[in-house]
């Protein structure tokens, strides 16, 4: 570890959605950590707010959506305060992000090249040849052959995992202290998943990066990451580290999330599932928000109220009112 | 960009495919020409008045003998479908026959008039991109705020204006009420680049305010789609300046198709040059063909439309082939 | 109230229109309840502006305007919607027949279509009416040949749309015949983009009328019309600039009208809500 400090310090972040149905809770009150060099998990399912909250942290929410309270904390600067012009001082230099769909996440009339430059051109003062020199250089970096020649191509002359590859040399271009990658794998074939995974994991550490890793897959997360956290509409519900998670699940969704990968069952044994489906943003219940899906719900409490945070260890926490400080 | 592209195989195999797809296309609109010219054809031959009389001109009526030995010459004795190959055969070589109005060859008539159409068409169009594009863009920023149904409505509007009438309000506010400018009349550009400008103002204002319109209307939604997709959100997220990404990144999306736009409004543009060229005494091709409709000239009359749609069928097509060309996803 | 406007997605300038367009209804079937003029009548001086008397002048020949203006409607209106019926008539079977049957007929009639689309649409109808003549049915029949070949593209792109949809298929195989199929089925389906187009191409047909009269050869003095009136005004600027804005002015607004009409019928009949 570089320094002590924590290089992320996110708390009480609040990003609501305005629409005609009413207000969407999408980041409802969500904190954590994040250390310099540490790989992240935020795990969940579709529309749990784990995108929501990563593009918060980028100030990158469009209208009906809006950031409505809480702090974030970068190198113990509060971003949150920073407006538009200030926040491009951040984006692509400091904090970059690759997103999911690596066809359509690159601008298919201009070059590869020119999408790596031109975020070394905007953060940096170099000229276009050194840019291109060290386009050159990242790409290469990221395991793609021939870079000089593959910079002058189209994003449509590559194949997904390629162009993944691409958007990894972009984010990395001006060295940032942390990248966040939005379900980067997951429109990738398996293989080459683990590929990109694995070319994310290398260049992190080497370079001493912190990642944080958006996914729903606990498969990565289990062979990625050093921490995780897992959320649920909104709210994270419990976090700590990889093995503590997976050793040991606190939390009912966990429990149900861990208990339904195959890989967790007996052959011939019926694969789990948690019962129900997950709420409509807009009609949750005002306690616990898995509470009727929950088989160990507590009736009368689970549903009204807040569940408060235990910790188990010190870096394992949970959010449920099975713990009350420490074990059930 | 081509070589680049094309990473081992040679440039003659590449031009090659390029040329071939060029070929089909031309091959592809032969029978569309030839259909509209065919449509000429016929409203000419149906229209009252002796081709044989048009042909000879003024004088020929006095000439018994002289008419029939044209008549027998042009072939009107024989079958429509023969006549018409003539005709084409004619036309092709640039025979449309002599004016009525002076017995000057049509050819000639007409060709000295496109030049100052193209200046106005031309003029035109870049007012109306301009303003488009002010328009379009800001109302993309901001789908459906109070700006954006306004730029809408503003641009509903424009489309829904008789052009003429906004020439005749021009005409009176700056010409003869505030006499700002010169109310009619047309000089070449190179004899006289300043009465040139302040003349073609008005006339140009006319003919683009319905463009602006259309164009904004076309900015403004394909900027919607281009400013929702995900390479912009990267573009975002990279901290790039708006100024960056809205025209290198957005505006380069949707250039290509707005030229396939440009292509086909042109057609209403010349459309417009009818009206508004005989209003402000610009004489172009609109001027002209106004005077021949007067004058009952068929023949500057048949040239002219025969041109105008050989010309505006051209454009279209160099327009597609420009998209193919310069998009570098399309592979041949 | 709110509710209703909600529901049929009513806005501001949708209530404008809907009222332009009842008072031009009204100016066309009932004139006499807006002026108690004849517009043939050579009552007064001319060119004599707004008055009392006469709510917005006289004409160059002494003709209440306002009487022209009104009588005017009937004509423009006459023109406009019948060129778009006779249009609509052509292009529904041209436009079925390209994408139901497909093929070979396909092909032909598209050329055909191009061909025509090959002109701008004035020149087309300068072309057409040098040929008949110039007068109201002359135009009529003229408007509708320039417009027919868009709209019958339009029908043929939502017959090949919904050709692909399973249900044609499965009403084809309770063995419904062809022509059957093409107009019961398709044409239902068709419906509410072809009404969204008829608006719309009444918008444009009343554009050409008026360019057409403005150049002299469409309807003929002194029959009121709006064109022609302008082209009239066009000597009288200095005198007169009001006998310009006028006809102008209405030209403009119930095009307008019919133009946000028809996107006022495209929003309230898309069953996608998608954003203008």
């Amino acid at each position: 570890m570089r320094e002590r400090g924590h290089i992320l310090e996110i708390t009480e972040l609040q990003t609501y959605f305005y629409v005609p149905e009413g207000v969407v809770k999408a980041v409802d009150r969500v904190s954590f950590n994040l250390a310099p060099g540490e790989i992240l998990g935020i795990v969940g399912e579709s529309g749990c707010g784990k995108s929501v909250t990563a593009l918060s942290i980028l100030q990158l929410i469009d209208p009906p959506g809006k950031i409505v309270s809480g702090q974030i904390l970068y190198a113990g600067e509060n971003i949150l305060e920073r407006n538009e012009k200030q926040m491009r001082g951040i984006r692509g230099k400091r904090i970059a992000m690759i997103f999911q769909d690596p066809m359509t996440s690159l601008n298919p009339l201009l070059t590869v090249g020119e999408q790596i430059t031109e975020t070394l051109l905007a953060h940096q003062k170099i000229d276009k040849k050194e840019a291109l020199g060290r386009a050159a250089v990242l790409l290469q970096n990221t395991g793609i052959p021939d870079p000089k020649r593959r910079l002058k191509e189209y994003p449509h002359q590559f194949s997904g995992g390629m162009r993944q590859r691409v958007m990894i040399a972009a984010a990395l271009a001006c060295d940032p202290d942390i990248i966040i990658a939005d379900e980067a794998t997951t429109a990738l074939d398996v293989t080459i998943q683990a590929q990109i995974l694995e070319i994310l994991q290398e260049l992190a550490r080497s370079t001493g990066t912190s990642v944080i890793l958006i996914t729903h897959d606990l498969g990565i997360v289990a062979e990625m990451c050093d921490r995780i956290l897992i959320m649920y509409t909104g709210r994270i519900i419990e976090q700590g580290r990889t093995k503590e998670i997976f050793d040991n699940p606190l939390h009912p969704y966990t429990r149900g999330l861990l208990d339904s990968l195959p890989e967790r069952r007996q052959r011939g044994e019926q694969l789990y599932n948690i019962r129900g489906v997950v709420p409509v943003p807009i009609e949750l219940p005002s306690g616990c928000h898995f509470s009727d899906r929950c088989e160990r719900m507590i009736e009368g409490t689970c549903e009204r109220i807040q569940p408060p945070w235990s910790t188990a260890t010190e870096t394992h926490r949970v959010y449920c009112h099975l713990y009350q400080d420490g074990k059930q | 960009m081509l070589s680049e592209q094309s990473g081992g195989i040679p440039l003659i195999l590449l031009f090659d495919s390029y040329m071939r797809y060029i070929i089909s296309r031309v091959f592809q609109l032969i029978p569309v020409l030839l259909l509209a010219t065919i449509i000429v054809f016929v409203a000419g031959r149906l229209a009252p008045g002796d081709p044989a009389l048009i042909k000879l001109g003024p004088r020929g009526g006095n000439d018994p003998a002289a008419l029939a030995k044209v008549r027998q010459e042009m072939g009107l004795d024989k079958p429509m479908v023969t006549q018409y190959v003539l005709w084409l055969g004619d036309v092709l070589k640039g025979d449309f026959g002599v004016s009525l109005m002076n017995g000057v060859d049509t050819l000639k008539i007409v060709a000295g008039r496109i030049p100052a159409s193209l200046e106005l068409i031309a003029v035109s169009i870049l007012i109306a991109l301009l303003l488009a594009s002010l328009l379009g863009v800001r109302a993309a920023l901001k789908p459906g705020s109070l700006t954006d149904q306004t730029i809408s409505s503003v641009a509903t509007g424009l489309v829904s204006i008789p052009t003429f009438w906004v020439a005749l309000l021009l005409l009176s506010v700056l010409a003869v009420r505030l006499r700002l400018l010169p109310a009619s009349g047309y000089v070449p550009l190179r004899e006289n680049a300043a009465l040139n400008l302040k003349l073609i103002i008005m006339p140009a204002v006319s003919l683009a305010l319905a463009e602006v319109g259309v164009f904004t209307r076309f900015i403004r939604s394909g900027m919607i789609e281009v400013l929702g997709s995900n390479y912009i959100r990267t573009a975002r997220a990279k901290g790039l300046r708006r100024r960056r990404i809205y025209f290198v990144h957005a505006f380069k999306n949707i250039l290509v198709t707005l030229v396939t736009v440009i292509g086909l409004e042109v057609g209403t543009l010349i459309g417009g040059t009818l009206l508004i060229e005989q209003i402000f005494g610009w004489s172009g091709i609109g001027w002209l063909l106004y005077q021949s409709i007067v004058n009952r000239d068929y023949s500057v009359l048949q040239c002219i439309v025969f041109l105008v749609v050989v010309a505006y069928v051209l454009i279209n097509l160099i327009v597609d082939i420009v998209y193919v060309l310069v998009d570098p996803r399309v592979e041949l | 109230m709110n509710a209703f406007f909600k529901r049929y997605k009513i806005r501001g300038i949708y209530l404008f229109a809907f009222a332009v367009l009842l008072l031009i209804v009204l100016m066309t079937l009932v004139p006499g309840l807006f002026t108690g003029h004849d517009p043939y009548e050579l009552m007064s001086d001319d060119l004599l502006p707004p008055s009392r008397q006469h709510l917005l002048g006289t004409d160059e020949l002494g003709r209440d305007l306002f009487a022209r203006i009104v009588y005017g409607t009937r004509n423009t209106m006459y023109v406009g919607l019948g060129s778009s019926l006779l249009a609509v008539l052509i292009g529904i079977p041209i436009g079925l027949a390209a994408g139901y049957i497909g093929g070979a007929l396909d092909s032909v009639l598209m050329r055909i279509l191009d061909a025509f689309m090959s002109f701008p649409a004035i020149l087309l109808a300068v072309l057409i009416i040098s040929v008949t003549g110039a007068n109201a049915n002359a135009l009529i029949v003229t408007i509708a040949v320039v417009n027919f070949p868009r709209f019958a593209r339009i029908v043929r792109g939502n017959t090949l749309y919904i050709k692909r949809i399973d249900y044609v298929e499965a009403t084809r195989t309770f063995g419904a015949g062809r022509t059957y199929l093409m107009f019961r089925t398709i044409l239902t389906n068709c419906l509410s983009p072809i009404v969204v187009q008829f608006t719309l191409l009444v918008a444009v047909a009343i554009l050409i009328e008026a360019s057409m009269s403005f150049l002299g050869l469409g309807i003929q003095p002194p029959v009121p019309a709006w064109g022609s009136m302008l082209h009239t005004a066009q000597l009288y600027l200095r005198k007169a600039w009001w006998y310009a804005f006028i006809p102008g002015f209405m030209i403009f607004v119930v095009v307008y009208s019919m133009n946000i009409f028809g996107d006022w019928l495209r929003d309230f009949t898309d069953p996608k809500k998608r954003s203008r």
